[in-house]
């Protein structure tokens, strides 16, 4: 996992607020890019993958949906954007089953909910989004990002400044 | 005429021998539940490795519990969608060398429309035009059965109803499968006592949505660590019901269709069954709910529907795919504002 130290750090206050956050932090997401999604549940990692799909060109964010049952979902954008969520897997050659490394030579984007079993299987990693429901509200999440190239996150930083209301 | 029916999309392998589509002579199911247990869920890898090692003696089971030869068999049928690929990968392969073998049509069905094929396993005649409520761990979805045509009207927009079950057990330290225990303990518990938001009710479609209902009682056990979990799990199942029934109901009296089948995983749920037999009676809607084991996944619903598509002249070619997505393109119906 990617250090946390320099850190993207964000309060969302609504759903609709981290949909908008996945929708800008799309606009920096490139072909082959991989974002790990980790959080309990009911953190907010799907809601999250419905912005980011959406900013990456899928039009129908209704059929963005939860795949811990199905474990991969595709959906079309302007790129391919794969949805994964390991939450069911318990070891990690579990994931054999599912075609889990020809997703990395494609040129997709890949969103894992749930990435803790599968550390050592994945290639590369571009954005690590740790979401932190702290039970006060109902509706605040603390949602931090960190990147393995601070170039990007610098970049998605200023974006998020410019955009967010920070 | 018999029909062999294979089933390994998900968790469970099972095989099933049916004659003429209804006249189930056997329907076995090597269940991994208690495999899983163990993890809290499904794990793939060992789920396609279980399916291989179930396949053939589940086979001979159903072949001895029917009295029947595997030449006595006219038609292949098994699931190639969706599922998950390494699992749907065995139960196709086996099929298709067994059609292969015995020289016998292959039947390849979608897992979706076996199961609301389902519901002719209580008594709705083959073809009926009805509205299907399909709830399982992995699916729930409304379908307009007209002329032997499947529409999806509805369907979850995140999370699936017993996807909802399992991760509110789990989060209640229930253990796993969720369905099961929650509908058990549900009994002792006041279904009144904590108001669980209705996710979806008031929107003008026939979509839902249980991530809320989810995260609501996540949050109502952080700030009441002590709850009955009896009236927790009440509470949260009469919510779920409410606006499956709910849905359901209204999809069937917005399309004009007198016929209503519930199948799926959840379709076990007691309370559920109650529900749905109390609102279609009011609303004078047949009711069709299959026995349980017809319910959740299993292979007379496959060999049912391939008799079916046997008959109306289909055949699969031995190249067919596995695929994990459905194939359906969703037809949302907008509802009016005095519909909802
Ligand atoms: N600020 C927020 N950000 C994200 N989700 C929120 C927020 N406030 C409330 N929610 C709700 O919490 C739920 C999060 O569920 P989901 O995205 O499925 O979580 P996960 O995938 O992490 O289990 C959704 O029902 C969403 O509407
Ligand atoms: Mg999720």
């Amino acid at each position: 996992m990617i250090s946390t130290s320099d850190a993207i750090r964000i309060t969302s206050q609504s759903p609709e607020q981290t949909v908008r956050l996945g929708f800008l932090l799309a606009s920096s997401l490139l072909p082959g890019d991989c974002v790990l999604l980790r959080g309990h549940i009911g953190a907010g990692k799907t809601c999250l993958t419905k912005g980011i799909a959406s900013g990456l060109g899928v039009q129908d964010i209704s059929s963005v949906h939860s795949p811990s049952f199905t474990l991969i979902n595709r959906y079309e954008g302007t790129v391919p954007v794969y949805h994964v969520d390991l939450y069911r897997l318990e070891i990690d050659s579990a994931i054999d089953d599912i075609e889990f490394e020809d997703l990395w030579n494609e040129s997709a984007v890949i969103l894992i909910e749930w990435p803790e079993i599968a550390v050592g299987r994945i290639p590369r990693i571009t954005f690590q989004i740790d979401l932190v429901w702290p039970m006060l509200s109902q509706t605040e999440r603390e949602i931090t990002i960190s990147a393995s190239d601070p170039q990007r996150l610098e970049h998605l930083k200023r974006d998020i400044d410019d955009h967010f209301g920070h | 005429m018999i029909t062999l029916g294979i089933e390994t999309s998900c968790d469970d392998t099972s095989i099933a021998l049916v004659r003429d589509g209804s006249d189930v002579l056997a329907n076995c199911v090597a269940n991994q539940d208690v495999f899983h247990r163990k993890f809290g869920g499904v794990v793939p890898e060992i789920a396609a490795r279980k399916h291989l090692e179930n396949l053939l003696p589940t086979i001979q089971t159903a072949l001895d519990m029917a009295s029947i030869r595997m030449s006595d068999i006219d038609v292949f049928a098994v699931t190639h969608r969706p599922g998950l690929i390494g699992s749907l990968v065995i139960g196709l392969t086996a099929a298709k060398v067994l059609a292969a073998v015995f020289s016998k049509p292959l039947i390849a069905v979608n897992h979706i429309e076996a199961h609301a094929y389902a519901a002719c396993f209580a008594g709705m005649p083959f073809g009926t035009e009805n509205i299907s409520l399909i709830a399982s761990g992995g699916h729930t979805s409304i379908l307009h059965l007209k002329d032997d045509q499947l529409r999806l009207v509805g369907r979850t927009i995140d999370d699936a109803a017993g996807e909802a079950f399992d991760k509110v057990a789990k989060s209640l330290g229930l253990g796993y499968p969720g369905g099961p225990i929650i509908d058990r303990i549900a009994r002792e518990g006041n279904p009144t006592s904590i108001r669980f938001p209705r996710p979806m009710l008031d929107q003008p479609n026939l979509d839902f949505s249980f991530s809320g209902l989810k995260t609501a009682v996540l949050y109502h056990l952080h700030h009441h660590p002590d709850a009955a979990r009896e009236d927790l799990s009440a509470s949260f199942q009469a919510a779920v019901i409410d606006v499956l029934v709910e849905k359901t109901m209204r999809a069937a009296s917005l399309l004009k269709v007198s016929t209503i089948a519930v199948v799926g995983g959840v379709a076990c749920n007691t309370a559920l069954r109650t529900a749905f037999a109390q609102k279609s009676e009011r609303s004078g809607k047949r009711l069709f709910i299959p026995p349980s084991q017809f319910c959740t996944d299993n292979a007379a619903m496959v060999a049912g529907l391939g008799y079916h598509k046997y008959q109306a002249g289909l055949r699969s070619p031995i190249t067919i795919p596995a695929q994990s997505n459905a194939g359906f393109e969703p037809e949302p119906i907008r509802l009016s504002p005095s519909d909802v």
